[in-house]
C-alpha cells in the first residue's frame, strides 16, 4: 500500500465535501436570522450583566445593613471613648462651678479633680469603665457639688444591689481610672453594709499612684456618698476642707500611704457615718 | 451620524461576506458533523459569534481563522452536552446502495463511493480528532494554524492527526489507500 501524501488526502476530503455539498439541502438561515440571533445574544449579554450587577448591589447592601444593625464592635466603641480625664475635663465643669458657686470646696479650679486631692496631670488616661460614673453621677446629683461627680452621664438601668453589676465593676482595672477592688473589699470589711451598693470609680479621678472607690450609703437616716482613697506615701494630698455636708477623715496605712475617707451627706438627716469617720479610716487604713 | 453611517457599512460588508462564505461554512461544518441541520446550527453560530465580534476584527485573514474557531469548538462543545454526545464505534460503516452498486461500473464508482464512505467514516472519528482532520485537509490549515484554532500546541495537532487518519484507516479498512501523510 502507498501512503497518500497531503495534497492527495486534501482533494479526498474537498472531493467528499463538494459531493455532500452537492445533493445538500437549502441552508436554514440567512443573513436576517444572523443578524437576530447577534442581537439576541446582546440582550442576553446585557440582562447577565445586570443581573450579576444586581446580585452584587443586593450582596453589597446586605453587608451593609448586617453591619449597621450589629453596630460598632466593642473596640472600636472603647476606642471613640474620650479618655477618664478628658471626660472629667469636659463635663466636669459644671459641677465644679457649684462647688465654686457654693462655697463648698474653695479653690479647685473648673475641671479640677476630686476636691481635696492633688491635682492628677496625666494620671488618668485611656478609657474610663462605662457604667462607673453612670449611676454615680445620677444618684449622687443632688450632692454633686460635694464630691465632683460628671453630672451629664446616663443613669445605670441596673438597681445597685445587681451582683452582675457588680461584679462586672470589679472587673475594672482599678486604680483612679475606675473603683479599685482593693479598697472596696477593705472598705466591706471595715463597712459590711456597703456591700449592696455598687462601687464607683471616684469622680475627679485621685493622685498619681492612687486608687479609690465611691459608694452610696445610707446611715441612721443620712445619706450620702462615701469616698475611699488610698494615695501612695510619696504623694501628699491636699485634704478638703470640712463643709456643714461634707466630712474628711484621714489615717496613715502601715506601709505609709494615706487613706482619705469623705462623706458627703445628700438629704436632711446629715452627713452619714460622722460620729464613726476617723474610727473607719483608721481602720481601712489598718487593712490596706 | 458618521457612526450609524459606520454601522451601516459594517453591516453591509459583513453582509457580503456572509453571502461568499456561508456555503463553505456549512461544508465544513457537515464534515464536522455529518448531519446538515446540525451543520446550520453550527454555521449559524459561527456567523452569530462572527457577527458580535465583526467591528473588531478587521483582516480578512483573521475573519476567516476566527470563523473556523468559532466553528470547530461549536462543535466540540456540542458534542460534550450529554443529550447530544456522540457515540464512537469501531465498524466499518458500510457503503449505500448506490456506492456498491457503482463500485461495480469501474473506477468513477469506485472514487464516489469511497468520497461518501469517507465522510460516513469521518462521523465515528472523535471530535477533536475531526476537527483536525477537516482543518488540515478540507480548509488545507497548516499545524501552526490548526493548533491556533483549536487552542492546543503543534504537537497535539500532529499526534490528533496521527491518530484520527490511524482511526480513519482502522474504520475503512481496504476502502481506502494507506492514509499517512507522506512525509
Amino acid at each position: 500500500m502507498r501512503a497518500m501524501d497531503d495534497k492527495q488526502l486534501a482533494d479526498l476530503f474537498r472531493a467528499a465535501a463538494d459531493e455532500a455539498a452537492a445533493g445538500a439541502p437549502p441552508p436554514r438561515f440567512d443573513h436576517d436570522a444572523v443578524l437576530a440571533g447577534s442581537h439576541r445574544m446582546a440582550r442576553r449579554q446585557r440582562a447577565t450583566v445586570a443581573v450579576a450587577v444586581a446580585a452584587m448591589a443586593v450582596i453589597g447592601a446586605g453587608a451593609v445593613f448586617s453591619g449597621v444593625l450589629r453596630g460598632p464592635s466593642p473596640t472600636s466603641a472603647l476606642a471613640e471613648r474620650p479618655p477618664a480625664s478628658d471626660r472629667s475635663t469636659s463635663s466636669g465643669n459644671a459641677p465644679t462651678e457649684g462647688i465654686t458657686s457654693g462655697g463648698a470646696v474653695p479653690g479647685n479650679a473648673p475641671g479640677a479633680p476630686v476636691a481635696g486631692v492633688a491635682p492628677v496631670p496625666g494620671a488618668a488616661p485611656g478609657p474610663a469603665p462605662q457604667m462607673a460614673p453612670a449611676p454615680y453621677a445620677a444618684k449622687s446629683a443632688p450632692h454633686a457639688d460635694a464630691l465632683n461627680a460628671a453630672p451629664g452621664d446616663a443613669p445605670l438601668a441596673a438597681d445597685s444591689a445587681d451582683p452582675s453589676a457588680r461584679s462586672k465593676v470589679l472587673a475594672d482595672p482599678g486604680g483612679c481610672t475606675g473603683p479599685d477592688p482593693r479598697v472596696y473589699t477593705q472598705l466591706t470589711v471595715v463597712l459590711p453594709e456597703v456591700r449592696s451598693a455598687i462601687p464607683h470609680a471616684v469622680a475627679g479621678g485621685c493622685a498619681p499612684g492612687g486608687a479609690g472607690v465611691a459608694v452610696e450609703v445610707e446611715d441612721a437616716g443620712a445619706t450620702g456618698t462615701l469616698v475611699a482613697v488610698l494615695t501612695p506615701p510619696t504623694v501628699s494630698p491636699a485634704v478638703p476642707p470640712e463643709t456643714p455636708t461634707q466630712l474628711t477623715a484621714t489615717a496613715r496605712t502601715p506601709s505609709g500611704g494615706l487613706v482619705r475617707l469623705t462623706a458627703a451627706g445628700a438629704g436632711p438627716g446629715g452627713i452619714p457615718y460622722r460620729p464613726r469617720l476617723p474610727q473607719l479610716a483608721a481602720a481601712l487604713a489598718a487593712h490596706l | 451620524m458618521d457612526g450609524s453611517r459606520d454601522d451601516a457599512g459594517d453591516e453591509l460588508t459583513f453582509e457580503e461576506y456572509f453571502r461568499l462564505r456561508r456555503d463553505r461554512v456549512r461544508r465544513s461544518a457537515y464534515l464536522l458533523c455529518g448531519d446538515w441541520h446540525r451543520a446550520d446550527d453550527l454555521a449559524q453560530t459561527a456567523f452569530v459569534r462572527l457577527h458580535r465580534r465583526w467591528n473588531s476584527v478587521r483582516d480578512p485573514l483573521a475573519v476567516d481563522a476566527y470563523l473556523r474557531k468559532t466553528l470547530v469548538r461549536a462543535m466540540i462543545d456540542e458534542t460534550r452536552r450529554p443529550w447530544r454526545r456522540e457515540r464512537f464505534v469501531a465498524d466499518a460503516p458500510e457503503p449505500d446502495g448506490r456506492s456498491r452498486s457503482g463500485a461495480a461500473d469501474g473506477g468513477h464508482a469506485d472514487e464516489v463511493a469511497t468520497r461518501h464512505t469517507l465522510v460516513e467514516a469521518l462521523r465515528r472519528v472523535p471530535p477533536r480528532q475531526r476537527a483536525v482532520l477537516v482543518l488540515r485537509f478540507l480548509d488545507g490549515l497548516d499545524v501552526a494554524a490548526t493548533a491556533e484554532a483549536l487552542g492546543c500546541r503543534e504537537g497535539t495537532v500532529k499526534s490528533q492527526c496521527s491518530a484520527g487518519l490511524a482511526t480513519l484507516r482502522t474504520l475503512l479498512g481496504g476502502e481506502l489507500d494507506d492514509l499517512r501523510p507522506a512525509g
